[in-house]
């Protein structure tokens, strides 16, 4: 009797299109400008809030009243947050008036995405962060530019390799390695022995 | 990393930094519209320093 029996592990290689998008530097110019792009939405929407006035100042009041008017459940049509959990959670936050401290936290949050996007400082941990922005937000039911944002910045999570390229990731990247490869700083400086292999810019795969 | 990869690692990332005042003084003081076109064009001049800096280095791929 015949058993079907699937192979345990096996790797599959990504497309040559997807390769060449998502892990050539060759693409490097087009997600320099996907990100330059994401990158001044998050820093001009975070200056305004750092600059302006009642998100910082004033005990985070902005904040405060957008979480007051979202957590309403109207008696007709449909609430703001469509999810009870994100509703209890954001009722949670405001029952502990945090909208003081957490105005901060946004506000410096946008601000310094937007410069690591800009400039390719750790460029997929950026898109992680304001993609987490972006999703709250969504929840929050603030479509706004956010869909689009979030796009953008999924897109460049996939291509964390090489968006910052053109960037300070350039050095920086093969400098700190991946957990499983880790760079030169993260090892240590180059043994007496003549083995450089610890101040050789890995290949981060 | 020898001297030469140093100082071009040193120069580009003072470039980016660079990059990154220019962007606060933009957003501060332009139109959240046209001050992006000079964002973009600072950052292709970062771009341009970090190719100059590092060309024929290794981290270029040339010593590899």
């Amino acid at each position: 009797m015949n058993v079907l029996r699937f192979p345990r592990s096996v790797e599959l290689r990504d497309p040559p299109l997807v390769r060449a998008l998502f892990a050539n530097t060759a693409a490097a110019p087009i997600w320099l400008v996907v990100r330059t792009y994401v990158g001044w939405q998050w820093l001009h929407a975070g200056w305004t809030k750092v600059s302006g006035e009642n998100w910082i100042t004033n005990d985070g009041v902005a904040l405060e009243g957008f979480w007051t008017r979202i957590v309403q459940v109207p008696e007709q049509g449909s609430p703001p947050i469509r999810y009870d959990w994100y509703r209890d959670v954001i009722q949670f936050m405001l029952d502990h008036h945090w909208a003081a401290w957490f105005a901060w936290v946004i506000a410096f949050g946008e601000l310094f995405v937007g410069i690591a996007l800009i400039i390719g400082l750790l460029t997929g941990v950026a898109a992680l962060a304001g993609a987490s922005l972006n999703f709250s937000f969504l929840l929050a039911g603030s479509a706004s530019t956010n869909p689009v944002l979030f796009l953008f910045a999924v897109l460049l999570l996939l291509a964390w390799k090489v968006a910052g390229y053109i960037g300070v990731d350039r050095w920086l990247l093969p400098a700190l390695g991946t957990p499983w490869s880790p760079g030169a700083a993260v090892r240590g400086p180059r043994r007496r022995d003549g083995d450089d292999r610890g101040s050789r810019a890995p290949e981060v795969h | 990393m020898d001297g030469s990869e140093l100082s071009a690692m040193v120069l580009g990332i003072a470039a980016w930094i660079g990059v990154a005042v220019f962007s606060v003084i933009a957003v501060a003081n332009w139109d959240p519209l046209w001050g992006f076109f000079p964002v973009l064009a600072a950052v292709v001049g970062a771009w341009a320093i970090g190719e100059y800096v590092t060309a024929g280095s290794r981290l270029d791929g040339g010593g590899q």
